[in-house]
């Protein structure tokens, strides 16, 4: 049984009808989540006695930065799933990962630098942590750059695999950083196993507002995921079949 | 019970002294964001157009031909 589940995972045709549901699902659990946690976040939640309303940052930049890595993960997933199996629904999925982790990677450097102004007094210092995400944005645009060099999409999907895999080891030092060296940047704000340091008036706001990234994040996938399907099976028949159908 | 942490709208445009700051930051969110989804869709309606266009040069359906 798990093995069909997985087996249907290397039918282009499969993902791309199923990921049409999910992702309207995905957008419009976004839209709601994001609308309340934002609202909630900037003007309902109480001001922090030590950073004023700067802390309000928290509610934008703790997700992206949650998600830059969580995309990496996935794209390391997709990369082993690549090499193992060479299922083309993973290349696919690199892809779109490697363009939204990018993205949500720099709004995570950029957002932590501004806030780090009325906070530390300065943009930026190399401290681990934000060292270890300026790598993390260089990894995701080198794949990037890897894929878009490479004429043969078959080659260029194994050496963003075998890249996007040897840079994962970045994931556990970006993790661990507050905790190996004396950083200027705080601990996590929210963790799975211990009760969070501020009160819940601040932290479910937050906790709404990962979960609404995360839901947007999964729109941007499976919708970037759906056209390039499209484009790499362009000379299937069901293709052929759908897009007539758009006439 | 919702309790509104602003008086007005333009102390919630200043909060005071750090309004540049956040909001700068959350534009800059709706920025990414918006433009992410604005290029997946567009990617993706190009696709179907260009498939389209490939379609029509090769003459109609593959049967026709």
């Amino acid at each position: 049984m798990a093995w069909r589940w997985f087996h249907q995972w290397g039918s282009p045709r499969w993902f791309y009808e199923r990921a049409s549901r999910w992702q309207a699902w995905a957008g419009w659990i976004a839209v709601i989540l994001l609308a309340v946690g934002t609202v909630w976040g900037l003007a309902i939640a109480p001001v922090d006695y030590q950073q004023g309303h700067s802390y309000r940052i928290i509610y934008l930049h703790v997700p992206v930065s949650f998600l830059a890595q969580a995309l990496y993960l996935a794209m390391a997933i997709a990369a082993a799933v690549l090499l193992v199996w060479r299922m083309k629904l993973a290349d696919v999925a690199m892809q779109s990962l490697a363009i939204v982790g990018f993205a949500f990677c720099v709004l995570a450097l950029a957002s932590g630098a501004i806030w780090g102004k009325p906070t530390w007094g300065t943009y930026w210092v190399w401290d681990a942590r934000l060292t270890s995400m300026l790598i993390l944005a260089f990894l995701y645009l080198g794949i990037i750059g890897l894929r878009s060099a490479m004429l043969d999409p078959n080659t260029a999907g194994k050496a963003c695999a075998i890249l996007a895999l040897v840079g994962a080891i970045n994931l556990p030092i970006i993790k661990y950083s507050v905790e190996w060296w004396n950083t200027l940047h705080q601990p996590a704000s929210l963790t799975l196993t211990e009760k969070p340091a501020m009160p819940a008036s601040m932290w479910v706001p937050l906790l709404i507002n990962i979960c609404g990234y995360y839901a947007a994040a999964a729109y941007l996938v499976f919708a970037s995921m759906r056209g390039l399907v499209l484009h790499r099976e362009r000379r299937a028949q069901w293709v052929r079949e759908l897009v007539g159908a758009h006439d | 019970m919702i309790e509104w942490q602003f008086e007005s709208l333009a102390a919630l445009i200043a909060m005071a002294p750090h309004g540049p700051f956040v909001w700068s930051v959350y534009g800059l969110g709706a920025l990414v964001l918006g433009g992410l989804t604005w290029h997946v869709r567009h990617a993706h309606q190009h696709a179907i157009t260009r498939i389209q266009r490939q379609f029509e040069r090769e003459g109609g359906h593959e049967s026709e031909t």
